[in-house]
């Protein structure tokens, strides 16, 4: 959304933006986006992998998770107490 | 514990957990992703606007993120699907359930002006298989001239000169009719697998065209890689600069659908035995692939390519980068015409996806209001919620050119959002209870949050909030309301807009005081929600 406001920041913005990349994709530029991108990815593969190895408390029998049959990992490892 | 709590059962509920964050994924990947995103971090440092984007992320994104899960789930234990029973179960103060009616209406605003612009895009998928936009005889620059009034014609359904008055018009019935049968198949048959096909496919389409526009040639204008360079080059000075942390800030807002009623409605459909802490976090996640990996690899290089950097921001009209630059882009790619026509197909029907699962999304809220304040019954609804959006839609489509779109856009897609946040987390600070929420988000939890982000919710989230509410407000929303820039002859459909607007929120009102009267007995008080705090929950 708002991409009409956007598009006019992008406007006012083109000789500064062409004096900005003129050296291309230098090293910084480079590390910023591989961080980045490999951050993000990180976190959602760490999150699925965690997810997928428990699915057996969610959906053991696929009927949904009207009712889990068993508790959360939280409470499995009695880490309650620490909240 | 003695919280009473509605049967669940008599509720619907999601399928499977997948299901439920590719719902919730969907419902956050949308147009921003992939067009604002680029687009504000080449604006505000390049690589360097990456470092609040990060801090925003983890000190406002993700602790907002779980608010919202928190407060839907809360409410869907009480038969409540939308804000105003859920505040008022979190706070029992009169007015709460009243100023929950911004979470039913706003999200049904966004819906009508929503659907009209993914209206376009779906126009503009088939016009790429059927070659409509094609003009392999002009330059770069022609073409983009002729595109953009074949837009334009799209837009306007008084221009007839390339389109009929109805072609724009049609699609956008589509659109509503499709949302329309998606929400009346409910939360599992309908929500549900629109995402299971949905999501994936938009991922693996984006996918394919992140690895097509990376293996683009140069052209005299620009390459790929300038267009990376243009997203990622880091400018340092600009960490200093207050406005980068606040346009970082409004990015992750706006990129995690945060303070528009929708996530909450999802989450009422779960049990308190189930698990929102690491599922949520799966969506910002899954979100942030999205707009990270997939949104900053795709529009811009590509119309970097094509049109130089210089050249990307002279191109005329509107939605510019997303649909013109981007059509233009199809026609100009080397090899037969047919893959650029597949590609221009795939760009548009991803960003169709994206809209489609965010449009359901927004549906929901009244959706649920509705059924289970009123206990209408669910096809009844859908067939009222579409055929409303459908009414409320036309008055953008017919005054679009007059800038109601923009004033719907910007008082509730933009504006209402950090209202609905702002609110939300101080009825969860000062009426709820931290601790006691703290204690409500980790029933059933797979994953135990740290207890810094206890504190990060008690003070850092609050106060951020508040600062860039106040912030906006002092330097947006003021100057939006007495109308500063605005053409003359736009003014009166503007007035006309926030009319609309406020008769809207004053309807949702008189609706929620008839439902509180009506069924009193499902609104009588409960036991509060200290008793979470002082005896460690009802688990």
């Amino acid at each position: 959304m708002n991409i009409l406001a956007l598009l006019l920041i992008l406007q006012q913005d083109v000789e500064h933006a062409v004096t900005r990349i003129a050296d291309g994709l230098d090293p910084f530029a480079v590390t910023f986006m591989l961080v980045s991108m490999g951050a993000v990815t990180a976190l959602m593969v760490w999150c699925f992998a965690r997810i997928l190895r428990g699915r057996s408390h969610f959906d053991p029998d696929g009927t949904g998770p009207a009712k889990p049959p068993i508790p959360g990992r939280v409470e499995r490892k009695g880490k309650t107490d620490e909240l | 514990m003695s919280v009473e709590t509605t049967d669940r059962h008599a509720r619907e509920y999601w399928g499977t957990r997948v299901g439920l964050i590719l719902a919730m994924a969907g419902n956050a990947v949308g147009l921003g992703n992939f067009l604002r995103f680029p687009v504000q971090a080449a604006q505000n440092g390049g690589g360097t606007f990456m470092i609040p984007y990060f801090i925003a992320f983890v000190l406002l994104g993700i602790p907002l993120m779980w608010m919202e899960w928190g407060i839907g789930r809360y409410g869907g234990r009480f038969g409540h699907g939308t804000l105003p029973g859920m505040f008022d179960r979190m706070w029992r103060n009169r007015a709460a359930k009243y100023i929950g009616v911004i979470g039913i209406i706003m999200p049904l605003v966004v819906l009508t002006y929503y659907t009209v612009i993914i209206g376009w895009l779906l126009a503009f998928a088939v016009f790429s298989l059927t070659g409509g936009y094609f003009f392999p005889d002009l330059t770069v620059a022609a073409a983009a001239t002729e595109v953009s009034a074949y837009l334009s014609s799209l837009q306007d359904i008084r221009d007839t000169s390339l389109h009929g008055g109805w072609v724009g018009f049609a699609f956008y019935a589509i659109t509503i009719a499709l949302i329309t049968w998606v929400v009346s198949r409910g939360i599992r048959g309908g929500i549900e697998k629109l995402a299971l096909f949905a999501v994936p496919t938009l991922f693996v389409m984006a996918i394919f065209l992140m690895i097509r526009v990376l293996t683009l040639p140069a052209t005299e204008l620009g390459s790929p890689v300038e267009g990376l360079a243009f997203i990622w080059t880091p400018e340092w000075a600009a960490l200093g600069d207050p406005t980068v942390w606040l346009a970082a800030a409004g990015q992750v807002f706006f990129t995690l659908s945060l303070g528009i009623g929708t996530l909450h409605t999802y989450a009422s459909f779960l049990s308190k035995e189930d698990d929102i802490t690491l599922t949520g976090l799966a969506t910002a996640s899954t979100n942030e692939f999205a707009e990270v990996v997939l949104g900053g690899t795709i529009a811009i290089p590509a119309a970097v390519t094509f049109f130089g950097v210089a050249g990307l921001a002279t191109v005329a009209g509107t939605f510019d980068l997303g649909i013109v630059a981007m059509a233009v882009v199809f026609q100009s790619l080397p090899g037969p015409e047919i893959w650029g026509r597949l590609a221009g197909f795939t760009w548009f029907f991803l960003l169709f996806l994206a809209g489609i699962t965010s449009s359901v999304a927004l549906a929901s809220p009244a959706m649920a209001f509705m059924q289970e304040e009123f206990g209408f019954r669910r096809t009844n609804v859908a067939l009222g919620v579409g055929g409303l959006a459908l009414f409320l839609g036309l008055l953008n489509v017919v005054w679009y050119e007059g800038g109601f779109l923009d004033e719907w856009d910007y008082w509730a897609g933009t504006f209402g959002l950090v209202v609905l946040a702002f609110i939300e987390i101080w009825i969860i600070r000062l009426a709820f209870g931290a601790d006691a929420f703290w204690k409500e988000l980790h029933s059933g939890a797979d994953l135990l949050i740290s207890r810094f982000f206890l504190f990060v919710m008690k003070w850092v989230t609050p106060l951020f909030v508040t600062g860039i509410l106040v912030w906006w407000g002092w330097e947006q929303a003021i100057p939006t309301l007495l109308m500063d820039g605005v053409a003359p002859e736009e003014i009166g459909t503007r007035w006309f807009a926030r009319l609309t607007l406020v008769a809207l929120l004053l309807a949702g009102i008189v609706l929620i005081r008839t439902a509180w009267r009506r069924n009193p007995e499902q609104h009588a008080p409960v036991d509060r929600p200290r008793t979470v705090r002082a005896g460690g929950g009802d688990r």
